[in-house]
């Protein structure tokens, strides 16, 4: 019965493991696989050579996407032929593409090219305000002149026959005529279809976001339906045409993630999930040390009678275990990481890391022991060493060293924090120790195996409710820090400078306003001139392009006393003027944090000035991105550890992690909504309806034609409850889709659960059964009743559990943690049943 | 000299003497309790009904299970219960060869990895013509190859006396728990053979129920409830 029993369990051991690690992939594939058909079916018709040139924004940085069209082509090798290279954009995107690509980076790239190879930059866009040939030749006079050539934008809606005149006539006809490269670069093919007849190639660029943006100004959320309408206009506008289209990303794949991003509450998910996982490592543990008991004492008792030291026997008999226990927890974080960490990082899951750390850090201490000590055993302990060195590899994706050393920042930085986790897991470790080696030696664990389950039981209540009420108190947060409580008329500059960072920051003497994008700008000179008028040395530097609006060559400075100055970050970069930081408060603000560029000139300022300079990122929550990232941000505000890379797809060797980390760590993030001119937002009505007169700052008008842009201050009157009231229903994001993923996760540990507990006391069922049996009663109907009453138990408490918690749960944090008591409490019952069971078999 | 060397310096154990020891188990019940014996050399059976002790004995007399207390003297000299674990683990690899009561194999070597163990743990080389000997005695030559799992209840005993009785080769000491436990008459009947032929020089001691081996034991002793009842 006994090898019945422990052949089940292995199989059930293999079924934990393969779950932790399959399920989520399926279901991510399950997703995905239906977005891929569709990819699929609006392809498949297509002759292979015909395939679409999709370049997808989403998740890449501006330099990622040029290398993407760059390395399409050899410009060179048209160069090299004397042939001129005419990039055609189209769609108002294309244009702070056309900026941030060509401009600041594509001239480096075409720097080499032929001097007889002109590169004509055609905008076809009809939305921009300012013609972008100033926003070129302003760029070329920096570092490349006679390279560009703007023709200028024309209306193409609906192409008109003087525009395909135009192109035939004056570019398409004249490069055919120089074996000319046509790049059409465009996005947006739903509502702006362009005749692309006479181009040679067509790259589609989606920067796909949950929402499209139509003429109207109305934004609808992406459809399925979209997507096919794309692939269909594919098939019928480009396939036909014979042009070389090549399909280049996974557009649909990104999309349906930055769906999940939208969707998913991530401090749900970082509640529950980190719950899982703790109920995962218990369920491997308990079951591999089940599992393995019969065979680790009998193995013991043999090794022991060939001469084999007690110490040595068991020191590698707990490894092993703990070296297969390890290995499950390890493979099935990876697994998780590996598949959320890219868009929704959950952070959580450091504290599983941690778990894992000191655990792996006795086995490996217990190794060079034994290594020093004497003979390990060889083929057994090499067997999990060999484990245990792939599961590191696995554990550790990133590099090893920098896990480490995250984790000692956050122990050095983090008292409060490190204490908790301290507290928390060394009890658990000691007594899990403990526990497996006082039941291997002789079984004499006595009441440790009960304070260890209350350990468990405990830290698995502290560490998601204390993370529930910091999430409660992080949304509070944020919606207050954007909409103050009590304040009727707030302006900007006030609500920035009650933060208890400008309180500190006014002690400085020097200042430095780090800006990106127009609109900040004038905020943070509004803000300079408000509260610092005295202030002797602030310098505003604008490292944007600003897309779509031109750059702000000059801004009129508000405060005489203030040394404003606004420049392209190429222009500051030459000047040195970042150098010349130095001893001061800089001030980030970003709109998007994600940009590489800004974390470009983080580095920057942290590489030249190190801890001389103290940052501070204010960040634009209006932006689809950047809500993506609310998550993060209720952490954040609440000074959670949050790394940075974790919010973008940077490469974090590129940045220097421990002064990111000290300086995130300074100053809570301030967000602020302050621009109005971004209309891909859900918040676009909030915006226009009262953002700016909310503030009370500033009425902002752009006047088109040139680059100066006017500012006056004046206040309308809204109603702030109401904005109040809607930003929170709006960070409360929709969580229903995700529930649902969770209550399935629910349900595959609940089934864990069960199926453990079963596997668990099947023996003593067997026992029940036999005795039953004995006395007469149908082996079939005894097994039933067995099963039976293992049931309702389980179904009793955990429907209990869930009603109370729906009826409860207007939180979902209450449910969950229902839910997770419901478990605890389906444990007792179980327990309890047994050791009826038990109590009856010895009656 | 260290007490390794000590042990290490013994040409062989001659003497086993058993002095007061008593061993209470976690749970209270108490296995041995004040148990005297002198063991030398030839055969020496622990008999007596189940819960007797005669499994704990053995433990004691290889250090295995520390008692309550009491001493088990090596040679009138060395008392095996005050060494240091590593010690007494010195003790058994060099002098002695314990069969335990239950089958217990290395899964995933094959039966043979499994007989010459006790000489592939330490790196040493196995007596191979002494194996073969054993391995064709005990009729086990078709099994080397596979793994102990499969094995009926009386092939894995079989391999379990082989790995035994090849270890019993270099030691001075052999302890076997239950050695005919699931074995054949004739499978008894070599084994009577082989152990006749150790009892010559070496200390053998046999826990069993089985009187075949109590009529050919030189001192009989009967446990019961711990202690010992008789010896004969």
């Amino acid at each position: 019965m006994i090898a019945v029993i422990r052949k089940h369990s292995y199989l059930f051991l293999a079924f934990l493991v393969i779950s932790a690690i399959l399920v989520p992939i399926l279901l991510q594939r399950s997703v995905n696989s239906h977005y891929d058909k569709v990819v699929v079916e609006a392809l498949e018709e297509q002759d292979p050579d015909y395939t679409a040139m999709i370049i997808s924004l989403n998740n890449k940085t501006v330099e990622q996407v040029l290398d993407d069209i760059l390395n399409l082509f050899d410009f060179r090798e048209f160069s090299a032929r004397r042939a001129n290279i005419f990039l055609i954009f189209d769609g108002y995107i294309n244009n702070s593409i056309e900026a941030k690509i060509i401009v600041p980076y594509g001239i480096d790239y075409l720097d080499g090219l032929n001097i007889y190879t002109d590169v004509y930059v055609i905008n076809l866009d009809n939305k921009v305000f300012l013609p972008s040939n100033k926003l070129i030749n302003s760029s070329i006079s920096l570092k490349c002149t006679n390279k560009f050539l703007n023709i200028g934008r024309f209306d193409l809606k609906p192409l008109s026959d003087d525009m395909k005149r135009f192109l035939e006539d004056n570019i398409l006809i004249y490069s055919r005529h120089k074996e000319s490269l046509a790049i059409l670069i465009y996005r947006d093919v739903k509502y702006n279809i362009l005749d692309c007849t006479n181009v040679d190639y067509v790259i589609l660029l989606e920067d796909i976001y949950p929402y499209i943006d139509y003429p109207s100004g109305k934004s609808e959320p992406i459809k399925e339906s979209d997507v096919i309408s794309w692939f269909s206009f594919l098939r019928q506008n480009l396939t036909h045409r014979g042009y070389y289209i090549k399909y280049v990303a996974p557009v649909v794949y990104k999309m349906i993630l930055v769906r999940y991003d939208r969707l998913i509450d991530l401090g749900m998910q970082i509640l529950f999930l980190s719950v899982l996982y703790l109920l995962i490592v218990l369920y491997a543990s308990l079951f591999v040390y089940r599992v393995l008991r019969p065979v680790i004492v009998k193995e013991s008792k043999l090794l022991l009678s060939l001469g084999l030291s007690r110490s040595r026997v068991h020191s590698s008999m707990l490894i092993s275990l703990f070296g297969l226990v390890l290995i499950s927890i390890v493979l099935s974080v990876y697994a998780y990481n590996s598949i959320y960490s890219k868009y929704v990082y959950i952070e959580y899951l450091q504290y599983a890391y941690l778990l894992i750390y000191p655990a792996f850090a006795c086995i490996l201490a217990i190794f060079i022991w034994r290594s020093l000590m004497g003979k390990p055993i060889k083929r057994f302990n090499l067997l999990f060493s060999i484990i245990l060195v792939i599961g590191l590899i696995l554990g550790f994706t990133r590099n090893p060293i920098k896990m480490l050393s995250e984790t000692l920042i956050r122990l050095y930085y983090w008292p409060v924090e490190a204490v908790v986790v301290i507290m928390i897991l060394l009890p658990i470790m000691y007594f899990i120790i403990k526990f497996l080696y006082g039941r291997i030696i002789g079984g004499y664990a006595g009441i440790t195996p009960l304070i260890m389950v209350i350990g468990i039981i405990l830290s698995l209540l502290i560490l998601p409710a204390g993370q529930a009420l910091a999430y409660k108190e992080a949304t509070n947060r944020v919606v207050d820090m954007v909409f103050p409580p009590d304040i009727n008329n707030i302006t900007l500059c006030n609500a920035v400078l009650d933060h208890p960072l400008f309180s500190i920051l006014a002690q400085r003497d020097n200042w430095y306003f780090i800006l990106d994008g127009i609109v900040y700008n004038l905020g943070a000179i509004k803000l300079v001139q408000y509260s610092h008028p005295e202030a002797s040395t602030s310098i505003g530097i604008s490292s944007t392009v600003s897309p779509g609006v031109g750059a702000p060559l000059s801004v009129k400075v508000m405060s005489p006393m203030i040394k404003v100055v606004l420049a392209n970050k190429a222009v500051l970069d030459e000047l040195g003027m970042l150098k010349g930081l130095d001893g001061g408060t800089a001030i980030l603000f970003l709109p998007l944090i994600g940009e590489k560029k800004s974390l470009t000139i983080i580095r920057d300022i942290i590489s030249l000035n190190g801890s001389m300079i103290n940052v501070s990122i204010i960040e634009d929550v209006t932006d689809p991105r950047t809500i993506r990232n609310l998550g993060y941000y209720r952490l954040r505000v609440l000074d959670y550890y949050l790394p940075l890379w974790y919010l973008t797809d940077i490469d974090p060797r590129a940045i220097p992690p421990f002064a990111f980390e000290l300086y995130l760590r300074k100053y809570a993030v301030l967000l602020i909504p302050v621009d109005p001119v971004r209309i891909n937002s859900p918040l676009k009505n909030i915006i226009e309806e009262g953002i700016t007169g909310y503030l009370g700052l500033i009425n902002i008008k752009y006047e088109s034609g040139n680059n100066v842009i006017a500012c006056s201050t004046g206040s309308i009157n809204v109603n702030y409850d109401d904005l109040r009231k809607r930003f929170t229903e709006f960070i409360n994001v929709d969580t229903s889709y995700t529930s649902g993923l969770f209550i399935l996760e629910a349900i595959i540990v609940l089934g864990l659960a069960f199926a453990s507990y079963y596997n668990e006391y099947r023996s003593i069922y067997k026992l029940n059964e036999k005795l039953l049996v004995s006395l007469g009663l149908d082996e079939v109907m005894v097994r039933e009743i067995t099963l039976v009453e293992l049931f309702l138990f389980s179904g009793i408490v955990v429907m209990a559990s869930v009603i109370i918690s729906y009826i409860l749960g207007f939180h979902q944090s209450l449910y969950y943690l229902t839910l997770l008591i419901s478990l605890v409490l389906l444990f007792s019952a179980l327990l309890v049943y047994r050791f009826k069971v038990v109590r009856w078999l010895r009656e | 000299m260290s007490v390794a060397e000590v042990i290490k310096s013994i040409a062989r154990i001659e003497h086993v003497r058993v002095d007061d020891v008593k061993v209470v188990y976690e749970n209270g019940v108490t296995a041995l309790d004040g148990v005297k014996l002198d063991i030398g050399r030839g055969l020496t059976v622990l008999l007596g009904p189940n819960g007797a002790g005669k499994t704990t004995l053995l433990n004691v007399v290889s250090g295995i299970v520390m008692p309550r207390r009491g001493k088990v003297v090596l040679n009138g000299i060395l008392n095996l219960l005050g060494l240091n674990d590593s010690n007494r683990a010195l003790v058994r690899r060099l002098h002695y060869s314990y069969l335990i009561q239950e089958d217990v194999f290395l899964e995933h070597l094959t039966v043979l990895e499994n007989i010459v163990l006790p000489y592939k743990l330490f790196k040493m080389d196995p007596p191979l013509d002494y194996v073969q000997e054993i391995i064709e005695a005990l009729g086990i030559n078709h099994l080397l190859d596979r793994r102990p799992t499969g094995l009926s209840g009386g092939e894995r005993r079989k391999v379990s006396l082989a790995r035994a009785l090849v270890k019993a080769k270099d030691a001075s000491v052999v302890l076997l728990d239950e050695p005919t436990s699931n074995l054949d008459r004739d499978s008894i009947e070599v084994l009577l053979d082989i152990i006749k032929q150790l009892r010559r020089d070496k200390v053998v001691v046999i826990a069993t129920h089985d009187q075949l081996l109590g009529d050919v034991a030189d001192v009989r002793v009967y446990l019961r409830g711990g202690r010992v009842e008789s010896i004969s």
